[in-house]
C-alpha cells in the first residue's frame, strides 16, 4: 500500500516534473555558452517576448482541454489590432472605447467560432482554418494592407508600457496564467472542461452542459486574442495586417510541450507556462548564440517532435501496464 | 483465456467452445477465466475459484454446483445473493403515459416509491431507449413523463437531474465514467455546481465527498487520486454508483447495471441498489439476466419491438414466462 502510494505521488509529478527538467537543462546549457543569458533583465525580456504567445497559449489550452482547437488565433489578434488602432487614429475614439471595442470584437469572433462548432457542429480544424483565412483578409481589406499607427500614448501602455521597471505585458501575462490555474484547478467550470475533454459522452450523461461549456472555451480563446492584440499593438506602437503570422502555431506548440493532448483532457496550465517559456527560452538563447532564427525555427519542431514522442511513449506503457 | 464470450453472442460463444473442445482433443490444457458460472459446467473439467487473489477450491467439475461455486467465489450462500428486503412501498414517483418517440412507442407504467420495476426483453427492445427518452436524451414526441404527479419537461441529462432523475448507463466506460480522471474527480462529477460555493470547489469539500463513498461503497482502489481505468469492473461500476448517490434521486435508472463485473461486486450492487429502495427511491432495472430481475424486483415489465407487452408481478414469474412474452412465442 505504502509502495502503491508513494509511485503515485511520483507519478502525478511526473506530468510537470519532465517539461520542468527540460526547462531547467535549457537554461543551464544557454547560461554555460552565452554569458548573456543568466541575468534578471535577459529573464524578464524573454517574458516580454513570449507575452503574445502565452496570453494566446492560456485561451488555446481551455479549447484543447474540451477537445477542440482555434487555427485562428493568429488572423484574429492581427485584425483586432488593426481596428483597435484604426479606430483610435481614423474614427478619433478615445483609447479606453478602442479598447473595449476590440475585446467586445475578440469575444464575438470567438462566440462565432464556438457557434459553428457547437451550433452548426462544424469540425474545429475546418472552421477554425477557414476563420484564419476570412480573418487574415478582413484585415488585409480594412487597413488597404497598409501599417496603421499615430495611436495615444495611453493605447500603447499596455503593450509598451512597465510599471516599477516591469513590463506591463510580463505582469499582464503572468496574472493571467494565475487566474486560468485557479479557473482551472478550482470552479465547476474548470472540471466542466476536464470532463468534456476527458468523455464527452459520460459528460453530457452526468448532466454537463456539453456544448456551452465547449461555447465558453472558444468565447474565452477570442477574448485572450484580443488581449493579445493589444500588448502587440502597444509594444511595436503599430498595427501591421500581417501581424501575428503563425501565432496559434506557436501557441499550440507550447501547450503540446507543455503536456496538453490535442485529443483533449490532459494537461494543466502549469504544463503550457512552462511549455510557454520553453519557446522563449529557446528562441532568446538561440539569438544570444548568433545561431540563425532559421534554426530556432527548425528547434521548436524538434522540441514539438520530442513532447509528443514521450508522450506517446507514456501512453503505450500505460496502456501495456493496465 | 481471459473472459473470451464477454463480448460474444451466444451463437458465437457455442462456436468458441466446440473450438476449444477440439483444442482439447488435440490434447491442449486450457485455462478459461469467466463470470458466467454456466460456461464453466459446459466447458471445464476442473474449476478453481479464485477470491481476493488467492485460490479457494479447486475441484472436478461434478463436484461443483452452482450454489457451492457462488459461496465459495463469494463466502456467501446464494439466497443471500439477491438480498431482496421487505421494503413498503409510497406514492407513485415516476408516471409514464403514453411515452412516444422514434425509438419507442406508446409506453405507460408507473413506479413507487421503494419500488423496483424490472425492465425484461431481448437486445434491441427498446429498453435502453426507454431509459434514455426518460432521461432526456431522447425526445418525447408524445405522452408525458410525471414526477410526483407533477408534469415534467426533461430536454436534457441536466434537467433529468435537475428533476431527480439519475441514470446508471448501459456502457460504463463508453458512457459512464472519465477513464483517464481520478475516482474522487469522477465521483463529484454530476454535483459539481452543488458542492460549489460561487462556483468555486474546495479540495476539502472533494476529498471528503470521496472518502465517504469510497468506504459506503466499499471501492477497493490504492487511492481516492488513483486513475479510474486501472481499476477493475466491479469498482469502476460502484464508482458511477457513488457519482449517482451523490444527486440523490428520487428516481433511479439502471441499465445493465452489473454487467461484466464478477460475482462479489454484483452482490454488494445488489445491496446498494436495496439501500437506494429503502431510501424511498423509484427504480428501474433493465437487465438480460433474469436470475437478477427475478430477485431484486417488485414487478416486472416486458418490453418487445419498442413496446410494452405485458406486466407481471414478480411473484409470480419465472424464467420461461418472461422469454415467452420477449419472443413473442405463445
Amino acid at each position: 500500500m505504502e509502495g502503491v502510494k508513494k509511485k503515485k505521488i511520483r507519478f502525478e509529478l511526473r506530468g510537470n516534473l519532465s517539461i520542468l527538467l527540460g526547462l531547467i537543462v535549457l537554461c543551464l546549457f544557454f547560461s554555460i555558452t552565452s554569458s548573456r543569458f543568466l541575468s534578471i533583465r535577459n529573464f524578464v525580456n524573454i517574458l516580454l517576448q513570449v507575452s503574445n504567445v502565452g496570453i494566446v497559449a492560456i485561451g488555446g489550452m481551455f479549447v484543447i482541454l474540451t477537445g477542440g482547437i482555434d487555427l485562428s488565433a493568429g488572423s484574429m489578434s492581427a485584425l483586432v489590432g488593426l481596428l483597435m488602432a484604426g479606430f483610435c487614429v481614423d474614427n478619433g475614439f478615445s483609447p479606453f472605447v478602442a479598447i473595449i471595442l476590440g475585446l467586445a470584437i475578440g469575444l464575438g469572433l470567438g462566440y462565432l467560432n464556438g457557434l459553428s462548432v457547437t451550433g452548426l457542429r462544424m469540425t474545429p480544424f475546418i472552421v477554425t482554418l477557414a476563420m484564419q483565412s476570412m480573418l487574415r483578409g478582413l484585415g488585409y481589406v480594412y487597413s488597404m494592407g497598409t501599417t496603421i499607427s499615430g495611436m495615444p500614448k495611453s493605447f500603447n501602455f499596455i503593450g509598451g508600457g512597465s510599471v516599477f521597471g516591469i513590463p506591463f505585458p510580463v505582469i499582464l501575462l503572468i496574472a493571467l496564467f494565475i487566474t486560468a490555474h485557479f479557473v482551472l484547478s478550482k470552479t465547476v467550470f474548470g472540471h466542466q472542461v476536464y470532463a468534456v475533454g476527458g468523455n464527452r459522452e459520460a459528460a453530457y450523461l452526468a448532466g454537463i452542459n456539453v456544448k456551452r461549456v465547449e461555447m465558453t472555451t472558444y468565447v474565452i480563446a477570442g477574448g485572450l486574442t484580443a488581449v493579445a492584440a493589444l500588448v502587440l499593438t502597444g509594444r511595436l506602437t503599430a498595427a501591421l495586417p500581417d501581424a501575428a503570422m503563425g501565432l496559434e502555431f506557436s501557441a499550440i506548440s507550447a501547450i503540446v510541450i507543455g503536456g496538453g493532448s490535442l485529443a483533449g483532457g490532459k494537461g494543466n496550465m502549469l504544463g503550457t507556462f512552462i511549455g510557454v517559456l520553453i519557446i522563449g527560452v529557446l528562441n532568446n538563447g538561440l539569438n544570444l548564440l548568433n545561431i540563425s532564427p532559421f534554426w530556432s525555427q527548425f528547434a521548436q519542431g524538434f522540441i514539438i517532435f520530442i513532447a509528443v514522442l514521450i508522450d506517446a511513449l507514456n501512453q503505450r506503457r500505460s496502456q501495456g501496464g493496465a | 483465456m481471459d473472459e473470451p464470450t464477454s463480448s460474444l453472442g451466444r451463437e458465437d460463444a457455442e462456436r468458441l467452445f466446440k473450438t476449444m473442445n477440439n483444442l482439447r482433443e488435440k490434447g491442449y490444457g486450457i485455462i478459461f477465466i469467466s463470470h458466467r458460472l454456466e460456461e464453466l459446467f459446459i466447458t471445464a473439467d476442473r474449476i478453481a475459484v479464485l477470491r481476493d487473489g488467492e485460490i479457494v477450491d479447486t475441484r472436478p467439475v461434478g463436484e461443483w454446483d452452482t450454489d457451492s461455486l457462488v459461496f465459495a467465489m463469494v463466502n456467501r450462500k446464494i439466497d443471500q445473493l439477491f438480498p431482496k428486503r421487505e421494503i413498503s412501498l409510497g406514492e407513485e414517483v415516476l408516471t409514464v403515459e403514453a411515452l412516444e418517440n422514434r425509438l419507442v412507442r406508446n409506453v405507460s407504467f408507473s413506479v413507487r416509491a421503494g419500488e423496483i420495476v424490472g425492465i425484461a426483453g431481448l437486445v434491441g427492445a427498446g429498453r435502453s431507449e426507454l431509459l434514455k427518452t426518460i432521461y432526456g436524451v431522447f425526445r418525447v414526441r408524445k405522452g408525458r413523463i410525471r414526477i410526483s404527479g407533477r408534469d415534467c419537461e426533461i430536454s436534457s441529462p441536466q434537467s433529468a437531474l435537475k428533476h431527480g432523475i439519475a441514470l446508471v448507463p448501459e456502457s460504463r466506460k463508453a458512457e459512464g465514467l472519465l477513464l483517464e480522471s481520478t475516482v474522487k474527480e469522477n465521483i463529484v462529477l454530476s454535483v459539481l455546481l452543488k458542492i460549489s460555493r460561487l462556483h468555486v470547489i474546495g479540495k476539502t469539500t472533494i476529498d471528503r465527498i470521496a472518502d465517504n463513498a469510497v468506504k459506503y461503497f466499499d471501492i477497493k482502489t490504492p487511492s481516492k487520486n488513483q486513475t479510474v481505468v486501472r481499476l477493475s469492473g466491479g469498482n469502476q461500476q460502484k464508482i458511477v454508483f457513488a457519482r449517482i448517490a451523490e444527486t440523490e434521486p428520487r428516481v433511479l435508472l439502471l441499465d445493465e447495471p452489473t454487467r461484466g463485473i464478477d460475482i462479489g461486486s454484483k452482490v454488494e450492487i445488489y445491496r446498494r441498489i436495496m439501500d437506494f429502495a429503502e431510501k424511498g427511491t423509484a427504480i428501474l432495472l433493465v437487465s438480460s439476466e433474469l436470475p437478477e430481475l427475478l430477485g431484486l424486483t417488485d414487478r416486472i415489465l416486458i418490453m418487445k419491438e419498442g413496446t410494452m407487452v405485458a406486466e407481471v408481478n414478480t411473484k409470480d414469474a419465472d424464467p420461461k414466462i418472461i422469454m415467452d412474452h420477449a419472443t413473442g412465442g405463445r
